[in-house]
């Protein structure tokens, strides 16, 4: 006796005889299998269920499922094309960001690079001045102590000349603090050229600019005009006119800001 | 007559209005000897790199016919010496930096002023205070005073007169004093003393 199987399009339903498979809920376009077939074939192309598939009214909202099955498909077919290109463009997102950590890594590397090769040339063309900048540094303490700052006195200090004027890939330097946030040591190095044309006031300017970097481990100013006159304005070269008293006023000023800090 | 018109000038009248004093409520705030003509004034002598002055780079005419020595005591730089008459210059340091805008308030202070002069002459005994006023020289401000007062040394008395000039010199204190003592031609100086201190330059201020 012949079985019968019919699907619904997810699951298989069977076995069946003729009459079973009859009382199933099934339409005209319910799949079907038997064995002597090599498919599942629509019960209106199969010879035998004539009789019954010709006795079946057509499907009312049969155009209406279609309709559905057709939206349902394309919202499918269109999320699935919408994934694939967030797919598509998470891969280009990913890529630009690893190439933009790339080239940040690798200019990061160079700069470093750059600023040991710097550091090793400065130290390789120091050598000893006969300025007595320890003149300099006493005064540095002298003046902190008066205003209640009493620092960490690093064991070693250097204080040296190096033709800072004379490097690659730098703007002018007047001189260069290397032990920042470094208490163990002082470590600065000026430019003779700088020294030698410099007045009296921007020497001093300039050396408690290196100390204060050294020893308060403070940061240079921002070059805004704002911050002309204080101590930390990197841009010394515009201090051409100042005197002592300008000098004096404005190592106060920051020696007053870090004591106030300190408490 | 133009010439000796022109003499008379320099000679009598520069001399008489060039000194110029500021007053407040009756006391001098302000002092300035402006003598542009000295004959009793030789060469200036710089104290620059010398190594009692502590890096004050100052200069100073030295007064015709009298010895430049060297000071013996640790903060004195140079004296002029003639006879029993002595101008000093010592260099000291203070305890910081100090603006000559803030100079000039601490100055304006009595108690300051009178305390600094009895300091500065804590080695003279039954001290009397002749003088004192509130000076500029070459633009920084400084303390004048005149003062007498009795040193004694192995039992020997000298009455001392005095006039010094304290200059507030950024960290640095420049005491320029005049000095005679019982035997000095002190008052026929002393107006010698004020041509000394007032040809009192700082190079450095001026490049």
């Amino acid at each position: 006796m012949k079985k019968y199987f019919y699907t619904d399009g997810t699951n298989k339903y069977g076995p069946y005889s003729k009459d079973e498979l009859l009382l199933q809920k099934i339409t005209r376009n319910t799949k079907i299998w038997y064995l002597g077939i090599d498919k599942w074939t629509e019960l209106s192309n199969i010879q035998e269920f004539d009789d019954f598939t010709l006795s079946i009214p057509p499907e009312i909202n049969k155009s209406k499922t279609n309709i559905q099955k057709i939206i349902v498909e394309k919202s499918l077919s269109k999320h699935s094309s919408s994934f694939d290109i967030r797919k598509i463009l998470a891969n280009k997102i990913s890529i630009i960001v690893f190439l933009f950590i790339l080239v940040v890594s690798i200019v990061i590397y160079f700069k470093f690079q750059n600023k040991s090769n710097i550091k090793k040339e400065i130290i390789e063309n120091s050598y000893d001045a006969d300025e007595d900048f320890n003149l300099y540094i006493d005064k540095y303490y002298r003046d902190l102590e008066y205003y209640g700052i009493f620092p960490k006195k690093p064991k070693t200090t250097i204080i040296k000349f190096s033709k800072l004027d004379q490097l690659d890939n730098t703007t002018h330097l007047h001189g260069i603090s290397y032990g920042y946030n470094d208490d163990e040591k002082i470590e600065i190095y000026i430019n003779p050229t700088s020294w030698a044309k410099f007045s009296k006031p921007m020497r001093y300017f300039l050396m408690y600019h290196e100390l204060s970097h050294d020893l308060l481990n403070l940061e240079d100013l921002d070059k805004g005009l704002v911050n002309e006159g204080r101590l930390m304005y990197p841009a010394l070269y515009s201090y051409e006119n100042k005197n002592m008293d300008d000098f004096i006023e404005s190592f106060q000023t920051l020696f007053e800001e870090e004591a106030k800090k300190r408490k | 007559m133009k010439t000796i018109n022109s003499l008379l000038f320099y000679f009598i009248f520069i001399p008489l209005f060039s000194q110029t004093e500021y007053h407040k409520n009756d006391k001098i705030i302000y002092k300035s000897v402006n003598y542009s003509l000295s004959t009793e004034l030789g060469e200036y002598l710089s104290i620059k790199d010398h190594p009692k002055a502590k890096g004050v780079n100052m200069k100073i005419q030295v007064p015709i016919g009298w010895d430049i020595k060297e000071g013996d005591r640790p903060n004195i730089v140079k004296k002029f010496i003639k006879g029993d008459d002595v101008y000093l210059i010592q260099i000291r340091d203070n305890v910081t930096f100090f603006s000559r805008k803030q100079s000039r308030e601490t100055i304006q202070k009595d108690n300051f002023v009178n305390d600094l002069i009895q300091k500065e002459n804590s080695f003279l005994k039954n001290l009397e205070v002749l003088e004192q006023s509130i000076v500029t020289i070459d633009t920084y401000p400084a303390i004048q005073s005149k003062v007498k007062g009795d040193y004694e040394q192995m039992g020997f008395k000298v009455t001392f007169i005095m006039k010094s000039w304290i200059i507030f010199y950024e960290d640095k204190y420049i005491i320029l004093q005049s000095m005679g003592g019982n035997n000095s031609n002190f008052y026929e100086n002393e107006q010698l003393y004020s041509l000394i201190t007032n040809s009192v330059i700082f190079p450095e201020h001026y490049k």
